[in-house]
C-alpha cells in the first residue's frame, strides 16, 4: 500500500469513529432506559449499575399495564392505557386535519390565482413576525368561553388551528412542482377541480407527508397546551400523564411503596416507543418529502 | 420556515403586504374556488391563533386576573404600562432573564458547532445504507417528548445512583469525584445543556444535512478538478452552500429572552429555582396561585419585542443571499 492509500484509510476510519461516538452519544439514554426498565428492584439498590439488567424482569410491565394509579400508586383501572387512548386520538385527529386543510389552502396559495390571495398570505406572514404578547392567556380565555377547557376536542382544535408551519410548508411544495404537468392537463381539457385532485394532490404525498410526520411530532410530545387546557386526570395526554406519575412515583420509590424504580423507565420507555417508531418506519418519507419538496 | 421562505420574508414583508393589499383592486376574481380551499385553514387560524394573538398583546396592558370575572373586560382593568414597571421591580422576573440567557449561552452555540460538525461528517459517508442508519441514530432523541427525555437525563444524572457518575468514577476512572450535577449551582447549567443538545441537535443536523445534499455535484466535482483537498471543500462548497440554512438557525434561535420553558419545566429547575426562566415564570405567574394572567402576558410580550429586535439585527448584519 502506497502512502496516499493508508492516509485515505486512516481518514474513513477517523470519520466512522466520530460519527459512532455521536450516535452512541444519541442512543445511550435509550439503551440505559430500556436496560433499566428490565431490572429488578434488587439490582437497583446495588452500587455497581450496569448499562443492561443482569437478570431481566418484565415485573415492572406487569404493574405499569395491571394498573399504575394517576399518584403513581397501584389502582384497578390501566391508567396508562387510558392515557394512550388520549394521545393517540388528539394527535391522529389533528395531523389529519392539519394535513388536509393545509394542502388545501397551501394548493390554493401556491398554484390558484384569486383576488386578495397575496395580501391574504402576507398578512399571515406580517402576523407572524410582529411579537407575540399573551396568546396562551388569551387562548385560555377563549377556550373558557367556547366551554372548550378540559375537553379532548378543544386540544385537538387549538392542536389544529395554530402556527402556520404547515401552511407554509405545503405552499412551498406545490410551488415546487413543476408547472408542465398542469399545463398539458389543462390542454387535456381537465377541469380545474380535477386538476387540483388526480393531478396535484397526489404529486405532493411526499410533502404532506412530511408536514404529517412533523405535526405527529409535534401533537405527541406537546407539552404546554395539554399542562394548560386539561384538568382532570382521565383526559390527560400521555407525556404529561406519564411525567407526573414518574416525577410522583419517584418520590414514592424512595419511600418503597412502589415495587421499583424500574416501573419509572418503563414508563418513560412506553412513552418515547410510539414516536421513535413512527420516526424509524417513516424516516425515508420524510428526508424524501423535505429534500424533494423544500428545495432548502 | 426554510431558508426559501426566509430569503422572501426578508425581502421587506411589511412593503410586500401593502404593496398586495393596493393591488387588490386591480386583480380580476380569478379562481373562485381558491376561496373555498382557503376557508378551512383561514377560519381555524383566525380563531385559534390570529384572535389569540390580537387579544394577547392587549391581556398585557390589563390587570388580568383568571379568576376574578370583573377584571376581563379590557376597559374594567386597563393599566397602562404598569405590568411593566412591576416586572423590573420582580426578583423573579430578573432573574429570569439570567436564567434564560444562561440556558441559551450553554446550549445554543454548541448544538449549532455539533449540528454542524455532523452533519458535515455525515455527508461524507458514502455507503446510503451506513448513512441512513446513522441519520436514523443521530435524531432519534429529537422525535422524543421533553417530558420522559428530559427525566431520562435527570435520573443519569443524579449524583448518588445515576450512571454517568459511576461511569466517569469508576468505570473510565477519569474523574474521581463527580459532581451532583443536577443540585450544583455551577454544573446545573452545564447538565441542563448536554440534555437540551442531546434533543436538540439532531433536528438542526438534519436541516444541514439536507443542505448539502441540495448542493449540486458539479460544485464538488469542480473542486476535486481544481485540486481542492477536504478543508477547501468545507470552507468553499459546502459552507456556502448551506449560508441560508446556518441564517436560519441564527434568526431562529438568536432570541434568547424567552426561550428555555419545556425543557426546564420537566428537567427541574435546580438549587434554589436558578433555572426558573423568564417563560416559565410567566407561565407560573398566570396559570397557579392567584392566575394574575395580565403580569405573565407582559413578561411574554417584553420577551417578544426583545426578540424580535434581535431577529432584526441579525438580517441587518447577515443579508441572505439570493439564489
Amino acid at each position: 500500500m502506497n502512502l496516499p492509500r493508508i492516509n485515505k484509510t486512516i481518514k474513513r476510519v477517523l470519520l466512522h469513529v466520530c460519527l459512532i461516538l455521536i450516535a452512541s452519544f444519541g442512543i445511550f439514554p435509550f439503551i440505559w432506559t430500556t436496560g433499566s426498565s428490565f431490572k429488578t428492584l434488587e439490582e437497583f439498590y446495588e452500587l455497581k449499575p450496569s448499562l443492561l439488567p443482569r437478570n431481566p424482569t418484565v415485573m415492572n410491565y406487569v404493574y405499569v399495564f395491571r394498573g399504575i394509579g394517576e399518584g403513581g400508586q397501584s389502582s384497578g383501572a390501566a391508567y396508562m392505557l387510558i392515557l394512550y387512548r388520549n394521545s393517540i386520538y388528539t394527535t391522529v385527529v389533528s395531523t389529519l386535519l392539519t394535513v388536509a386543510i393545509a394542502s388545501l389552502a397551501g394548493y390554493a396559495f401556491a398554484r390558484l390565482k384569486f383576488r386578495g390571495r397575496d395580501a391574504i398570505f402576507y398578512f399571515f406572514i406580517v402576523l407572524m413576525f410582529l411579537p407575540a404578547g399573551g396568546t396562551l392567556m388569551a387562548l385560555y380565555t377563549l377556550m373558557r368561553t367556547l366551554k372548550l377547557i378540559d375537553k379532548l376536542w378543544g386540544l385537538i382544535l387549538v392542536y389544529t388551528g395554530g402556527g402556520g408551519t404547515a401552511l407554509f410548508l405545503m405552499r412551498q411544495i406545490f410551488l415546487n412542482i413543476p408547472s408542465e404537468i398542469e399545463d398539458a392537463a389543462k390542454v387535456d381539457g381537465a377541469n380545474s377541480l380535477r386538476i387540483a385532485f388526480q393531478i396535484m394532490f397526489p404529486l405532493a404525498t411526499a410533502g404532506m407527508v412530511l408536514v404529517g410526520i412533523m405535526k405527529f411530532m409535534g401533537g405527541w410530545s406537546e407539552f404546554i397546551l395539554p399542562q394548560t387546557f386539561i384538568r382532570s386526570a382521565d383526559k390527560m395526554t400521555l407525556p404529561i400523564g406519564m411525567w407526573r406519575v414518574t416525577t410522583i412515583a419517584n418520590n414514592l420509590a424512595q419511600a418503597r411503596t412502589l415495587p421499583s424504580p424500574g416501573v419509572t423507565y418503563t414508563v418513560m420507555l412506553l412513552v418515547v416507543l410510539p414516536a421513535v417508531l413512527v420516526f424509524v418506519f417513516m424516516q425515508k418519507w420524510f428526508i424524501r418529502g423535505a429534500v424533494e419538496g423544500l428545495k432548502l | 420556515m426554510t431558508a426559501t421562505a426566509v430569503t422572501e420574508q426578508e425581502k421587506g414583508k411589511f412593503a410586500a403586504f401593502f404593496e398586495s393589499v393596493r393591488n387588490i383592486r386591480r386583480e380580476g376574481w380569478g379562481s373562485i374556488e381558491g376561496y373555498v380551499f382557503i376557508l378551512p385553514l383561514v377560519a381555524m387560524w383566525m380563531l385559534f391563533s390570529g384572535y389569540p394573538y390580537i387579544r394577547g398583546i392587549l391581556i398585557a396592558f390589563q390587570d388580568y386576573r383568571m379568576f376574578k370575572p370583573e377584571t376581563w373586560p379590557i376597559l374594567a382593568s386597563f393599566c397602562g404600562f404598569e405590568n411593566f414597571v412591576k416586572m423590573f421591580k420582580d426578583k423573579a422576573v430578573i432573574q429570569g432573564i439570567k436564567a434564560s440567557f444562561n440556558m441559551w449561552a450553554w446550549t445554543v452555540p454548541f448544538t449549532f458547532a455539533l449540528a454542524l460538525f455532523t452533519a458535515v461528517m455525515l455527508n461524507r459517508v458514502r455507503n446510503p445504507k451506513l448513512a441512513s442508519l446513522y441519520r436514523v441514530l443521530i435524531t432519534l432523541a429529537w422525535v422524543i417528548p421533553e417530558a420522559a427525555a428530559m427525566p431520562m437525563w435527570t435520573y443519569l444524572l443524579d449524583g448518588n445512583v445515576g450512571y454517568v457518575n459511576y461511569f466517569l468514577r469508576d468505570t473510565l476512572k477519569i474523574w474521581a469525584n463527580p459532581p451532583a450535577w443536577t443540585s450544583d449551582f455551577f454544573w446545573y447549567w452545564i447538565a441542563i445543556a448536554v440534555a437540551s443538545i442531546w434533543k436538540g441537535f439532531g433536528w438542526n443536523m438534519l436541516l444541514f444535512l439536507l443542505g448539502l445534499y441540495n448542493i449540486p455535484s458539479e460544485l464538488y466535482d469542480a473542486a476535486k478538478i481544481d485540486g481542492a483537498n477536504g478543508l477547501q471543500t468545507l470552507l468553499h462548497v459546502e459552507l456556502p452552500g448551506i449560508r441560508n440554512i446556518m441564517l436560519l438557525y441564527l434568526v431562529t434561535n438568536v432570541g434568547w429572552v424567552g426561550g428555555g420553558l419545556v425543557n426546564v419545566w420537566t428537567f427541574g429547575t435546580g438549587p434554589q429555582a436558578i433555572g426558573r426562566t423568564l417563560s416559565l415564570y410567566s407561565w407560573q405567574v398566570s396559570f397557579q396561585g392567584t392566575a394574575r394572567m395580565g403580569y405573565g402576558a407582559a413578561m411574554n410580550f417584553f420577551a417578544g419585542v426583545c426578540n424580535l429586535i434581535l431577529a432584526g439585527l441579525v438580517f441587518k448584519l447577515f443579508p441572505t443571499e439570493k439564489a
